[in-house]
Parts: C-alpha cells; sequence; structure tokens
C-alpha cells in the first residue's frame, strides 16, 4: 500500500523530459528521452517498487522508442524482484529491437544480479565498478 | 515446500575412502580413464604435493584439466555455488567429471561446515551431468570424518566399482542430524531487533540492520551489504509465503553477524530449500540468499512457523 501520493505522468505523453514516480519505500524514476534514453533510478529497487520500472520502461518505449541507459548509480539497494524486473525490462527492449545498457551498479547490486545469473546484463563502465 | 526432485541421471557423488597414496592414484586414474572413455570432460583437484604424481598416472588429454585443491576449496558455500554456477553456464552436453579433496576442518565448526557442503552438494549440483569423486584419506582424516562422509555420499568406489553407500541420507536428513552442525540462535543479548507486519516495513529494517552490522561488526560493508540483501529476501518470503509478524533478530560481533527470521505461517519448508537452480520463481530469493552468506539454516519455530538463521563472517 503506497504511503505517499503517486504522480504518474502517463496521462501527460508530451512530458519528455522526465517522468518521476514517486512510491513507498523509495525508488525515484527519473527518464531522459533521447536517441538513447537515460532512465536514472533513485533509492531502493525492490518487490516494492519493482513494478514501477517495468511501467516506466513501458511507458518510455510508447513514448520514445530506442536504446534505454539504466542508470544505477544512485540505486541503493536492488534485491531479486529487483533484478527480475531489469531482466524483464532489458527483454521488453530487446522485442522492440532495441538495446538497454545498465551502468553503475554498486559491487552489493553485481553481487545479486550475478548471483541471479544476470550479471552479464551489467557493463562494467569505470575502474572502480570492478573493485 | 516439497521435497528434491530426482536427480539428473548423469548424476554421481562418490567417495573415495583410500589408506595409501597408490590407491589414491588408482582410484583417481581409473576414474579419470572411465570419464575420458566416455566423451565426459574431466578435471582432476588435487593438492598441490600430488598433483606430480596425478599428472604421471593420468596423463595429458584435450578434455582433462587439473587444478588445485588449495585454491578451489576456500569456503564450503563458495565451492558449492562455484561449482552450480560453472555446470548451469556449461554449453557442452557432455558429462562433468570431477575428482577432488574436500579440506579437512580446522575445528569441529569447520568440518561440520565441509561435511554439510557434501551433503548440499546432492541437492545442489543433482540437476546436472555431473559425476564427482571425494577423496578421504584414513591416514589424515579421523574415523568419525570417513564415517560422516558415507553419510553424504550416495555411492562409494570400492576397488573400482560404484556401490550404493547404505549409511547415506538425503540432505534434508543429513542436517537433521546433531554432527551437521546446525546452530542454535545464540543466547547473548542482540545487535538489534524488528517486527514486520508489511513489505513496506523492510528498507527501514534494513537501514536499522545495517547501522548495527556496521557499529557491530568489523566486517566489509559489501559483507553486510550482501548479508542484507540475504536477510531481506527470507524476511520478504516470511511476509508473502509464511505469514506476518516476522521478526528479525540481530547478532554482531567483530568478526560475524548472525541474524534470525521468524515467520506466523504454516511453517512446513525444507532445510534444503533454495540449493537447486530454480526452475521457477518460488525459491528465486532463498537461492540468491545463499550465495549472498555462508549459511542459511531453516527451521522451525515455536509458533511452526519459519525459522531461519542467516550468518556471515
Amino acid at each position: 500500500m503506497p504511503l505517499n501520493d503517486r504522480h504518474d505522468s502517463r496521462d501527460s505523453p508530451g512530458l519528455g523530459g522526465v517522468l518521476a514516480v514517486h512510491a513507498s519505500g523509495g525508488l525515484l524514476i527519473h527518464v531522459k528521452d533521447g536517441d538513447e534514453s537515460v532512465v536514472q533510478l533513485v533509492g531502493d529497487l525492490d518487490l516494492s517498487t519493482a513494478d514501477e520500472l517495468r511501467q516506466a520502461i513501458e511507458a518510455l518505449l510508447a513514448r520514445a522508442p530506442g536504446d534505454v541507459l539504466v542508470d544505477l548509480s544512485d540505486l541503493q539497494f536492488c534485491d531479486v524482484e529487483g533484478v527480475r524486473a531489469l531482466v524483464s525490462s532489458s527483454t521488453l527492449v530487446r522485442g522492440h529491437d532495441h538495446s538497454m545498457r545498465v551502468v553503475g551498479a554498486r559491487a552489493s547490486i553485481r553481487a545479486t544480479l550475478a548471483a541471479s545469473f544476470a550479471g552479464e546484463l551489467v557493463v562494467v563502465e569505470s575502474p572502480e565498478e570492478s573493485a | 515446500m516439497t521435497p528434491a526432485s530426482s536427480p539428473h541421471p548423469d548424476f554421481r557423488h562418490a567417495l573415495l575412502v583410500h589408506d595409501t597414496d597408490d590407491q589414491l592414484l588408482e582410484g583417481v586414474g581409473a576414474f579419470v580413464t572411465e570419464g575420458l572413455e566416455s566423451g565426459g570432460d574431466v578435471v582432476v583437484l588435487s593438492t598441490e604435493d600430488r598433483l606430480g604424481p596425478m599428472r604421471d598416472r593420468c596423463g595429458t588429454h584435450p578434455r582433462l584439466e587439473y587444478g588445485s585443491v588449495e585454491q578451489f576449496y576456500r569456503s564450503p558455500t563458495r565451492t558449492l555455488f562455484t561449482f552450480q554456477r560453472l555446470l548451469a553456464e556449461r554449453t557442452e552436453p557432455r558429462v562433468l567429471w570431477a575428482t577432488g579433496i574436500v579440506p579437512l576442518g580446522r575445528d569441529a565448526a569447520a568440518q561440520a561446515a565441509w561435511d554439510r557442503y557434501e551433503s548440499a552438494v546432492n541437492e545442489a549440483l543433482a540437476g546436472f551431468p555431473f559425476r564427482g569423486l571425494c577423496a578421504y584419506d584414513t591416514r589424515t582424516r579421523p574415523a568419525s570424518v570417513i564415517e560422516t562422509a558415507r553419510a553424504t555420499h550416495p555411492t562409494e568406489s570400492i576397488d573400482q566399482t560404484c556401490h550404493p553407500v547404505p549409511e547415506y541420507v538425503d540432505p534434508a536428513a543429513f542436517l537433521a542430524q546433531p554432527r551437521a552442525g546446525v546452530p542454535t540462535p545464540p543466547t547473548s543479548a542482540p545487535s538489534a531487533a524488528a517486527t514486520l507486519v508489511h513489505i513496506d516495513h523492510l528498507p527501514q529494517t534494513r537501514e536499522l540492520l545495517r547501522a548495527s552490522a556496521l557499529s557491530a561488526s568489523a566486517l566489509p560493508p559489501l559483507t553486510i551489504e550482501k548479508f542484507l540483501v540475504a536477510v531481506h529476501e527470507v524476511a520478504g518470503n516470511g511476509l508473502v509465503h509464511g505469514a506476518p509478524p516476522v521478526r528479525l533478530t540481530l547478532w554482531g560481533d567483530l568478526g560475524s553477524l548472525t541474524c534470525l527470521v521468524e515467520d506466523c505461517g504454516p511453517g512446513g519448508l525444507d532445510p534444503a530449500a533454495g540449493l537447486r537452480v530454480p526452475r521457477d520463481l518460488s525459491t528465486l530469493g532463498l537461492w540468491v540468499a545463499r550465495q549472498q552468506v555462508d549459511d542459511v539454516f531453516i527451521g522451525t519455530s515455536d509458533s511452526g512457523g519459519c525459522r531461519v538463521l542467516l550468518s556471515a563472517t
């Protein structure tokens, strides 16, 4: 049950700049449309918030189909439901003949991805990430 | 939770008990020959001091590899899931044959951890075309260790023939035995405690546990974060598949973290659940949780619900 108000901008399709969705438990999704749209996740991607990611990706593909970069550098926590949402989002993007890159995952999130056999989803972008 | 389904038809987990180096070389040599002749890929894990004689006995072959026991068998849980990952990622349709020497524990607790590893192989690796042969040297292993090895290996190689082991017990049954060393929760004062009734309580609970773990233990932050992921998955299961309230209790000391998670559901979770690569989503969280920590022990609480003890060092 969400404790905060939900702001869903799917009913304002002209808002191509930023889509911010508040959900209980703390996931913020910032989306910047482009040739490679950037989806920035902030906070916690878990069983309470995983569907928000799926919905954001679906809305993005409907609004601005193209390659997607998912930036996890401000994502504090990701559980198995979060991994499943990342994997299904990737599958959805690829089903639209585009690519999805996932960058910026901290070590603990990379460990969860690897344990879920989803390690290859993540691109290691910087030396710190492979530490 | 239903018990394990039947193993892959090509799964074997055999014991080789030997009194001399010659017996070891004979047993491993026969294993390697059978593996190669049947078209399998073979890995021989040997101690550094025996690598030479092993190579002399088994030779070279494109499908034969040698490795170091000291490098491979570092920690029971990590070794188990490394093997599992190796098997799951294989694209070759060939059977993987592997022989090695499980370390002797430096104390009773460490030995029990390796014994549990051997037992867990029968669940975690059973879904794969895998033939394992574990060598136990009677000169360096106490009789109790050999005896326990008979409880954790379904077959034994005697004079190069495999025989069923009458003393073998399945992983869930092994964990119920005292020699499996399943711990009881600490009785000392906890570092933190929390009661959750909804999944929305998980983030604040993680904050609490993180702060407590960071102040109570000297474990690296990554170890703590991985521990929190495991606790989160187990607590989430307790809320979703068990029933609220779910009680978490954390004990942290300098070198370890222990967390007890108890739910008020119907219980009945198999103690060996979450060891197999999941086919469906029902054990995904538990399987991932097991890979993030050293141990996950599943039992029943006084109220009949699930009781899970997680530990990391």
